[in-house]
């Protein structure tokens, strides 16, 4: 194994934690844990855009950065907090459809799926010689695993949240010259994120305090 | 100028020799943050002498394998002592018998000759030891393996002696990811290996939590004494493989000169302070898990094994 | 050219008026001008799409640009266009005569005022769709697309249409997010070509198609197809669509089923022409055909075992998306224009179904088939019409549906696809079986009790109206210049232009 560049540790060292994080949301039980892990993840993600922007050169990724904070890890958790708020205690427990060593198996298989068909492509990007696209699919992947696999609408949400989160943190590594996109996928979060904090508010209101997925059963077949 | 047999016959003096201060220090450094005045520092050493000087009772119904337990176990660590860098990091004489997976060996097969020795006594509390030690056991040992492959991967070779070299040669080495993933798997490990929160409470006996500690149940006298000596050198050389194959390999002796020794010992004993500081301000700050949790636990360090070896292979980290 | 100028002015306005009418509607006080204007002005769009189409057609196979290169419709785009500008202005004629019902409720203007102007940024968004070269901002008119649609679903605010909103919005907008990951992916494909800072045009992509790397063009397709396909309805990532489409209100679901899934669909094809010139094309032909496949097999299943009409008419939605996956996956000049012909005969169909079963759900308060017999009697004008759609929809002549599956049909033989086209058979006839089955049960038989005799509002009747003149009018031939249009489109599918 060829000695990594002072670069390739840094890059490498964020995208461990990056997908760490997510792992930590697989086997989170309660909302409330699974808001600051997000949190972290998204200012992981601004930590990375900044580094790739002293590696790149150029205003565009520090100004990215700033946002990613502004939008991601200050919005976005607020407006959660303000949908959790209204939710007792009971409810903010996650109901599993799968337990938590399972899921965290079935993560790790996904994680060895998303290195194994990405790595042969060699796609280098910012910081990350040979791990970018591989670190972007895995939590991509598992993001969809948190989403299948908890019937909580608002853990369901922060999965869509992380999804976005890996989208950027690819996009970032692999394709930095197209600010445009990178813009996109900073509000475009935060667009959703105001809708469906407008729907669920309305359904809160007239069901209760309760928000598990295993109530939204009216809809079969 | 040391000879080399020297050397290896000192290393393995230091571990029987030093193993018991580095628990006698832990437990004084437990008792401070928890602002009591606790045992005096070499209080494992007076345990250790008071139970050779005790007499020995047996069950009735056990058999050789009960009274050839803690010597096949002790003989086993002090093996152990044999093959890893503990003073020096160039290969002594018999640094060649095993590969960390030689040592890793070694290590279960102590496990295994303890755990045996429990079931042997046909006592409850000593076969429930036995059992959750072997089931939890069966869940550390592929994530030691996991971490060996990467460290393996990254340097090239099973040999614990050239693991530390390698590391030595740089820095980056060590924050390489693959290499921080597999330190922190190992770590967990080390905590549960050693018997410390948040697996199991180190400090008292109730048969709820006790995992390790239920093994040693049925056990007095001398027999009592190599025991404790034995978990006491145990989390010695866990804690050596630690430093000196994973996360601080400096500070180890380059050549056989008495002085580079001595530095070398001592650097260890405060390398080993640290990490003793770390578990201890862990074990302060957590609670102990749930004997159905742990699993979950277990798995958080698999998890972090397999990453450090998806990266290191195939993540180029 | 004049002719090129002329059309480029038409394609700036069919942008633009939307705009001005969502304006309109923000302003004005009145529901009456808000529903009139409004409906004028979509079908003025509508007329303006036909102008273009016509326009397009006449001269040699060419491209209208508008607005300095950001706008840019060739063939396939223009059919695209033409289908949706059909499903919105029908839609909004219709919509002024379904608001009517409700007239009498609190606050009827502001519930008005909201239909309306989510209505017209809703058709302005899936118009801007196929006009866009840039395949980023592409993908942001179709995710404000998913943005305005889930709004007008959970307008009406019940539990069920909210349920509806949430998932579709939460599906839908992960499926973009990958769908974004794998348009990344194509750029930096195209990177190593193209070098690191370039925009993401469709034609640039298209042209350096040959020199870009198989394995990455793979990854970007699978990814694009299972993102895009979230939003056409492809299974299994079409979970949210018998839920949206059946607990909006019954326009946006006549918009939703006719122009959106296949404005989503346009996204799908505009990756596959690009990977379809690289070494990756077997591959993604592969994928469409197992993808067609699965989603025609399991919405036949749930066509089959359905109680509730809308949702029934919304897995319908779903078989006719497979079999337009189906036949872009065999190819060949006669399939893909039989493919592109189904796709304005859908629109136009399932439109003129939806406009039925809403006037239906108006009368009879109820969803549940079971509930619901002796349309005929009842809605004296509307039975009829509503008839002639359920028989249009399941591909029986004069309709232009029988015209368009038959050629999809033809095209599969032609290209030696006999599985395909086997498989295509059996769905196709399992489609009409379930559909009839339901239908007639909901068309004739006797009324039940306390079910008024009444007909629907005139413009609802006047939508529905138009649509089969469309429908009977392709069914019996495609006029010149679509013909033209539609054979351009085709062509882009095959040889490298």
């Amino acid at each position: 194994m060829p000695e990594p560049t002072l670069d390739a540790a840094y890059g490498g060292a964020l995208a461990a934690i990056f997908l760490l994080l997510q792992f930590g949301l697989l086997r989170s039980p309660v909302v409330d844990d699974q808001v600051k892990i997000y949190i972290a993840q998204s200012l992981a993600a601004a930590v990375y855009t900044a580094a790739a922007g002293i590696r790149v050169g150029g205003l565009d990724l520090y100004v990215l950065a700033i946002l990613t904070v502004a939008f991601k890890a200050i919005t976005i958790p607020l407006l959660l907090g303000a949908l959790t708020r209204h939710l007792d205690d009971a409810a903010k427990e996650v109901p599993l459809a799968l337990n938590v060593s399972l899921t965290l198996i079935v993560g790790v298989i996904l994680t060895a799926i998303a290195y194994i068909t990405t790595t042969p492509l060699h796609v280098s990007g910012v910081l990350l010689p040979d791990a970018a696209l591989a670190v972007a699919m895995a939590v991509s992947l598992l993001s969809l695993l948190l989403i299948a696999t908890r019937l909580n609408s608002i853990t369901q949400f922060i999965g869509f949240l992380t999804l976005d989160n890996a989208v950027y943190f690819g996009t970032v590594a692999i394709a930095s010259g197209l600010p445009l996109v990178l813009g996109i996928l900073i509000f475009f979060p935060l667009l959703i994120a105001v809708i469906v904090f407008a729907i669920l508010v309305r359904l809160l209101e007239r069901r209760g305090a309760t928000l598990a997925i295993d109530h939204l059963t009216d809809l079969r077949g | 100028m040391l000879s080399d047999s020297l050397l290896q016959a000192c290393q393995v003096l230091t571990l029987l020799a030093f193993a018991p201060l580095v628990s006698g220090v832990i437990s004084r450094l437990e008792a401070m943050i928890q602002s009591r005045h606790g045992p005096s520092i070499f209080q494992p050493y007076y345990d250790i002498l008071k139970y050779f000087r005790k007499e020995t009772v047996v069950p009735e119904h056990s058999s050789w394998i009960f009274r050839a337990g803690p010597y096949v176990s002790f003989t086993a660590y002090l093996s152990v002592a044999l093959l890893i860098p503990v003073l020096t990091n160039f290969p002594l004489p018999l640094g060649y018998m095993g590969d960390i997976l030689g040592g890793a060996f070694l290590l279960a097969l102590a496990g295994f000759a303890i755990g045996l020795a429990a079931l042997d006594t046909a006592s409850p509390y000593a076969g429930l030891g036995s059992s959750r030690a072997a089931s939890f056991g069966a869940l550390i040992e592929p994530t030691l393996i996991f971490v060996f492959f990467t460290t393996a991967l990254v340097s090239h070779t099973d040999n614990p002696y050239a693991m530390n070299a390698t590391l030595r040669d740089s820095v980056v080495q060590v924050f390489r990811p693959a290499h921080l993933l597999a330190a922190a798997a190992f770590f967990l490990m080390l905590m549960a290996d050693t018997g410390r929160i948040p697996v199991e409470s180190s400090s008292s006996t109730l048969e709820f939590g006790m995992i390790d500690e239920a093994r040693l149940f049925e056990y007095s006298g001398p027999a009592m004494a190599l025991l404790r000596w034995g978990s006491a050198m145990k989390q010695f050389l866990l804690y050596v493989l630690f430093l000196n194959v994973f996360f601080f390999p400096w500070g180890v002796a380059g050549n056989a000169e008495i002085t580079t020794v001595l530095i070398s010992l001592g650097s260890l004993l405060l390398k080993m302070l640290g990490v003793g500081l770390v578990i201890v301000v862990i074990e302060s700050a957590f609670a102990k898990l749930r004997l159905f949790k742990i699993t979950e636990f277990m798995a958080a360090g698999f998890i972090l094994a397999v990453l450090a070896v998806l990266d290191a292979y195939l993540g180029g980290g | 050219m004049e002719g090129v100028e002329t059309l480029s002015v038409l394609l700036v306005l069919v942008v633009v008026l939307p705009i001005a009418l969502t304006l309109l509607s923000l302003r004005t006080e009145s529901p009456r001008l808000t529903g009139y204007a409004g409906a004028a002005g979509a079908l003025a769009v509508f007329v303006l799409t036909i102008a273009l189409a016509v326009g397009m057609a006449a001269g040699s196979p060419h491209v209208v640009t508008a607005l300095g290169g950001g706008l840019r419709l060739d063939a396939l785009g223009a059919v695209f266009l033409l289908t949706v500008g059909l499903v919105y202005g029908l839609t909004s004629l219709y919509t002024v005569g379904y608001l009517h019902h409700d007239r009498n409720l609190a606050d009827f203007t502001g519930f008005n005022r909201n239909f309306f102007v989510l209505l017209h940024l809703f058709g302005w968004s899936m118009l801007i769709v196929p006009c866009l070269n840039n395949l980023a901002v592409m993908w942001t008119a179709v995710e404000l697309t998913t943005i305005f649609s889930a709004l007008l679903v959970a307008l009406e605010g019940t539990d069920t249409s909210l349920e509806a909103a949430w998932k579709y919005i939460l599906i839908a907008s992960a499926g973009l997010a990958l769908a974004l990951l794998g348009i990344v992916l194509l750029y930096y494909a195209g990177a190593r070509t193209l070098g690191a800072s370039y925009q993401p045009d469709w034609t640039l992509l298209l042209a350096a198609a040959p020199r870009l790397s198989t394995r990455l063009v793979q990854l970007a397709f699978v990814v694009s197809l299972i993102g895009f396909g979230t939003k056409v309805g492809i299974v299994p990532m079409h979970t949210w669509l018998p839920d949206a489409h059946s607990e909006g209100p019954t326009p946006v679901s006549a918009m939703l089923s006719g122009a959106l899934l296949v404005d989503a669909l346009y996204a799908v094809f505009r990756v596959y022409l690009i990977a379809a010139r690289t070494g990756a094309a077997s591959s993604a032909h592969a994928l469409l055909l197992g993808f067609g496949i699965l989603t025609l097999a399991v919405a036949a299943f749930f066509v089959l075992r359905q109680g509730n009409y809308k949702r029934l008419l919304a897995y319908s939605s779903v078989e006719n998306m497979g079999l337009l996956t189906l036949a872009a996956a065999v190819g060949g000049p006669i399939a893909l224009y039989g493919m592109l012909l189904h796709v304005l005969n859908h629109a136009a169909t399932k439109s003129m179904v939806f406009f039925g079963a809403g006037s239906v759900l108006q009368r009879y308060q109820t969803k549940q088939i079971d509930e619901v017999s002796g349309v005929i009697g009842i809605m004296p004008c509307t039975g009829p019409l509503l008839l002639a759609a359920v028989l249009a929809l399941g591909g029986l002549p004069p309709f232009g549906m029988f015209r368009s599956e038959l050629l999809m049909l033809a095209g599969g033989f032609a290209q030696g696809q006999y599985i395909p086209a086997a498989v295509f058979l059996v769905f196709v006839t399992l489609l009409f079986l379930g559909l009839l089955f339901h239908f007639t049960r909901i068309i004739w038989r006797s009324a039940p009790a306390g079910v008024a005799i009444g007909d629907a509002h005139g413009l609802m009747l006047a939508a529905m109206g138009l649509d089969l003149i469309v429908v009977v009018g392709l069914g019996l031939g495609v006029p010149p210049p679509l013909n033209t249009l539609l054979q351009q489109a085709a062509a882009l599918f095959g040889r490298p232009s």
